[in-house]
This record gives structure tokens, C-alpha cells and sequence, in this order.
């Protein structure tokens, strides 16, 4: 048995993993492995068998990690970078990144079957696009903003007519910039025919967050008291994909509650608040939601 | 109404539709080739709102769909002749995505969404929960470690095959010595490599809870899909080993699959992998077995949205 250690994974820039990496390195209660995505698969070597009792991941510059001695991960920001690739030809970037891509899927699953993973990637499938993220939310009974995905100018023009104001952007993207349909976009609404883009009504009102950290949640502002049949049900659908890290969204406007929102993890301007930080270092630490 | 989409030209979109006529419903068919300009989908919250449109006006409201099989993510979209690469490629994400978001949240019976095929995405995180059912599965490695499968290969006497880990279609291959002199490629790509089980192909299509339809496959190959001289008959599993696949695609959250067992000559059977959206009409075509039937009874006595 080696050190018990905590294993974040993901973009090196990523400000969520250097807050709990800072925090996780300053208590130093753990081994702590900060493997950054650009690694694998041609800097970081993997041995994964079937059950993880013989798994090992081999970062490049630092110490072996055997899956039997990970306490917990935290992963998010990560995808395999095609730059270390570059001397491939495109269609061997794409199959290696897609081989890639895979075996980090299997490595992530076999790990969670041993220990704490925030969050295993297979999960976030459900919440692959902004349509699929709100369908979520709204099957868990919370109210979420109106959405129309079209490709009929007709339709967009309708839809504007019975809302304050529109955002539109790429079904595909879950996290690309939405754009407003001010003129300018209206005067070119043509061009959606090629493809159905997506549009929903624009947010208004106050973002109040629910941050989960395991069985529990914070909202920030704390003052906020969203109904606690809202809270519940902000809960219930992060428990649903076992997303120990996560963060809901939320707008009020009067006695108006919308769910804008489900991350799968939670975003650095709330892991810099000492009431959740705390409480998602230990989780990580303890290796238990 | 029950929908059939797909490829145009595709046997099992064909064969259910053909099908579904013969047995005097209401049906109607999207082929893929045909989104977004002639047939339009919108999507819509609240759900009700949302619509295929179809030439001369005609519209169907998704509530007004009962059930849906599907083989959407076979073919490209619609594109204009004068389209760029990246405008195809758009299009074709972009659709996808539409298509995929509706298939995932639709209320009514999907044949199968497209979220429970995403076990098939990697075939190692497959049968770690096809493991879960009571198969056996053959031993593997996932590895880029050169020496790592050099091990491997060794340990099992030499009688290792090769596979993709990801749904990219390969030819299972048997390792051999001469494999040995590539083994540095692994350090840009990782290989999943799993012990040699000798035994007998059984494919078996589970559709739903109302039919188990099983074929033994007589193949030298190492890979009886490629394989034109093999022969495939009729197989009866027994009711238990028929109610562990049935267990097995309700556990993955398939309503149609296709899963590849191998019966050792000892009789334990090993699980390879779940196939998500089977091309069952080969199978078919060869056992007269009636998969499609099946297939359109379960859609026809789904409840809808």
C-alpha cells in the first residue's frame, strides 16, 4: 500500500482544481496529484486492469499513482488535447484522442467503484447540450426559463414576441457565450435555416447559487431561502447522477424561482467562499460524500 | 403515431416500417437526409410545443408520438450542394445535437436513447458493468506501457486478441510475434487487449421483455462480422442465461440490443460487449427469427407521451 492520494485531474488553468489543489497541498493531510489533461496519452502512462486492484497511472514528473491507494478524485476541464498530437496526421489524432477519450472513461468508472470520484464524465452525458441540461432540471419539477430550438425564422420571431428578450447560441455548445437577439441578429435570422439553433428567454432577475457538496447544499447569497421544495429538487437531481460536486443555479425574480442551470462541478468564485471550500476539501480528504 | 428514422436505404429502418405496414398502423418515416429543411424539428419548453414539420404544412406534435425507433447517427444531414467542409460539419453536429437532445428526453418509448448508448463509447467501462449480470468477461489490459503488454501477452501463453476501446469500429485481431516489433506505438495511443477464449459465437437480440432471440454463429474467424462463409443457426440459451440478457439491456437502459456471448466448451459464457443499435436484420435474413415483429409489437402497445 502506497500514500493514501487525492487525485485532481483536468486543465492546468483550471481556477476550481488550483483552489483545491492550494487548499488540499496547504493541509497536507494527503498525497496530493495535480495530473494535468495534456498528459495522457503520450506523457502519462496508464496500466488499468479490469478491477483497478493493479491499476497504476504514471504522471509524467511525478510519482506512480495506484488506483488502490486514491482516497478520492476531482476532475473537470479536461479533454485530450490534440497539441502533443501534432505530428499525426488528422485521422490518427482523431482515432488516438477517441481511444483516448475512452480508456480515460473506463480508468474514471473503475475508479469510482474504489473511491470518492467528483465527478465520473459517463454521468455528464445527460447533460451534454443546454437543451438536455434544462429537460433535466424540468424533470426534476423545477421551473427553468422557456426554450425554443428551431430552424424557422417564423418561429424565432413568435417566440420573441412572447418574452422580455432572447438569447440564442449552438445546440451543440453547452458552454459557448450566448449571444442577445438585438436587430442586428434579427436582421440576419435567415441564416438559422442552415441548422436548428437553440433560443431561450433572457435571464433576469437574481442569481442565487445552490452549491452541493455531497448530501448537502449551500446557497449563496445565504440569505437567499429559495423554497425548500426547490432545494430539495436541486438536490435530488445532482444526487441522481451522483455529481458530489455540482452547483445549481438559480434566478428570482419576485416570487419567480427559475433553474438556469446544473454544472457538474462547482466554479471557482464559489469554491473561494471559505463555507464551501472547507467542506469540499474534506470530502476529498475523507474520501466520502 | 409510431416513428421509424433513419438512413434511407437502411435494412432495419426499412424492414420495421415494412413491417409496421403490414400490421396496419399509424406510422411515419423521417430519413436523416431529409433535417433539418424538408422535415423541421422544433423543440420546445413546455415540452408540448414542440414539432416535426413536414412539406405542404403538415405538421406532427411530438406529444402526439408514441413510440420511436430510431437509427439516427448513421448518415449525414441535409446540406446544399454549394456547402463548405465546415458548413457540412456544422450542419451535421448541429443536427445531431437537436436530434439527440429530443431523443434523450422524450417522454414516449425510444428505441434506444441515445444517452443509454454511450456504455458502447468504451468497451472497458462495458464490461465492468456487464460484470455486474453474471457474465464472465475476458481478462483485458488498457495500456500505452509497452512493457506492460509485452506482460500481458506473455502471461496468457501468447493467445491474446486486440481491440479498439472506443465504439471506432476494428477487426479483432489475434496478437502475434510480429506485433511485438510495434509495441513502442502504444506510448501515442493506449490498446485494450483481452485473453483468448476459445469457444462459440452466440449473438443475441433482446428486445424489450418480449422476445430473446439467440443465434449460433459457426465461424474460423477471429471476427465472424467479417467473416462470408459463416454459418448461423437458430440457438436456444435456456430460460435463465435468456433473463440474464434481458437483465443485462434493461440494466444499460436498452429496449434493443444486440449482445455478443462465447460458450467455452466448459459451457461458462463470456460477455464481449452490448451493441446499442444492432443490425439485427443480417441475423434475421439467416434464422427467419422474427426480431422486427417484435420489435413493432413493442412499439405498437407502448403508451406514448
Amino acid at each position: 500500500m502506497g500514500k493514501p492520494t487525492v487525485l485532481l485531474y483536468g486543465h492546468p488553468d483550471h481556477p476550481g482544481l488550483q483552489i483545491l489543489h492550494s487548499e488540499l497541498a496547504a493541509r497536507a493531510r494527503q498525497r496530493v496529484a495535480f495530473v494535468t489533461h495534456d498528459q495522457f496519452p503520450t506523457r502519462a502512462g496508464l496500466f488499468l486492469d479490469q478491477d483497478g486492484e493493479k491499476s497504476v497511472l504514471i504522471p509524467d514528473g511525478q510519482e506512480p499513482i495506484a488506483v488502490p491507494d486514491l482516497v478520492s478524485v476531482c476532475l473537470d476541464g479536461y479533454y485530450i488535447d490534440g497539441a502533443p498530437l501534432s505530428e499525426f496526421p488528422p485521422e490518427d489524432v482523431d482515432y488516438i484522442q477517441t481511444e483516448s477519450w475512452a480508456t480515460l472513461i473506463a480508468f474514471f468508472h473503475i475508479v469510482s467503484q474504489r473511491s470518492l470520484v467528483a465527478n465520473h464524465v459517463v454521468l455528464r452525458d445527460h447533460l451534454s447540450n443546454r437543451w438536455s441540461e434544462l429537460s433535466y432540471l424540468a424533470s426534476f419539477d423545477l421551473p427553468v426559463p422557456r426554450v425554443l430550438v428551431t430552424s424557422e425564422p417564423d418561429e424565432v420571431e413568435a417566440f420573441a414576441d412572447e418574452v422580455e428578450s432572447v438569447v440564442f447560441k449552438p445546440v451543440s455548445a453547452l458552454g459557448a457565450i450566448y449571444r442577445e437577439l438585438d436587430q442586428k441578429a434579427f436582421d440576419e435570422i435567415e441564416k438559422i435555416t442552415t441548422a436548428p439553433v437553440h433560443f431561450e428567454e433572457g435571464p433576469s432577475g437574481e442569481v442565487v447559487r445552490c452549491v452541493v457538496v455531497g448530501p448537502g447544499v449551500i446557497t449563496i447569497p445565504q440569505d437567499a431561502e429559495p423554497p425548500e421544495e426547490i432545494l430539495a429538487n436541486c438536490l435530488a437531481a445532482c444526487a441522481n447522477l451522483d455529481l458530489h460536486l455540482a452547483e445549481v443555479t438559480l434566478r428570482r425574480k419576485g416570487d419567480r424561482w427559475l433553474a438556469s442551470g446544473i454544472q457538474g462541478f462547482i466554479s471557482a468564485e464559489m469554491l473561494e467562499e471559505p463555507a464551501i471550500l472547507g467542506p469540499a476539501v474534506s470530502m476529498l480528504e475523507r474520501g466520502q460524500a | 403515431m409510431i416513428l421509424v428514422m433513419g438512413p434511407s436505404g437502411d435494412p432495419m429502418v426499412e424492414g420495421v416500417a415494412d413491417c409496421l405496414e403490414e400490421m396496419g398502423v399509424r406510422f411515419g418515416v423521417v430519413f436523416i437526409h431529409d433535417i433539418p429543411n424538408t422535415i423541421r424539428l422544433r423543440l420546445a419548453q413546455p415540452w408540448e410545443e414542440g414539432a416535426l414539420l413536414f412539406p405542404d404544412g403538415l405538421t406532427l406534435g411530438l406529444s402526439d408520438v408514441q413510440s420511436i425507433y430510431h437509427r439516427v447517427g448513421f448518415a449525414n444531414y441535409e446540406v446544399a450542394e454549394d456547402y463548405g467542409e465546415d458548413e457540412v460539419r456544422y450542419v451535421n453536429q448541429e443536427c445531431q445535437a437537436a436530434l439527440g437532445a429530443w431523443l434523450n428526453t422524450a417522454p414516449q418509448l425510444i428505441v434506444n436513447r441515445p444517452v443509454a448508448s454511450g456504455t458502447n463509447a468504451s468497451k472497458p467501462y462495458q464490461i465492468s458493468l456487464i460484470k455486474e449480470y453474471g457474465f464472465k468477461v475476458p481478462e483485458t489490459l488498457v495500456t500505452n506501457l509497452p512493457g506492460s503488454a509485452r506482460e500481458f501477452y506473455e502471461r496468457h501463453q501468447r493467445r491474446v486478441i486486440y481491440k479498439s476501446i472506443s465504439y471506432t469500429r476494428s477487426i479483432v485481431q489475434k496478437m502475434g510475434e510480429e506485433d511485438l516489433e510495434r509495441l513502442e506505438n502504444l506510448k501515442n495511443c493506449p490498446l485494450q487487449l483481452q485473453s483468448f477464449v476459445e469457444g462459440t459465437d452466440v449473438r443475441v437480440h433482446v428486445v424489450g421483455d418480449r422476445g430473446v432471440f439467440a443465434s449460433l454463429i459457426n465461424s474460423e474467424a477471429s471476427d465472424y462480422r467479417y467473416d462470408k462463409k459463416s454459418e448461423i443457426v437458430p440457438f436456444d440459451l435456456g430460460q435463465e442465461l435468456e433473463q440474464r440478457c434481458i437483465d443485462l439491456a434493461d440494466g444499460l437502459g436498452l429496449t434493443l440490443a444486440g449482445i455478443d456471448l462465447r460458450i467455452t466448451p466448459e459451457d461458462e459464457v463470456f460477455c464481449f460487449e452490448v451493441n446499442p443499435s444492432p443490425a439485427f436484420s443480417w441475423y434475421q435474413d439467416r434464422t427467419e427469427q422474427p426480431i422486427t415483429e417484435t420489435l413493432c409489437e413493442l412499439l405498437i402497445d407502448a403508451d406514448g407521451a
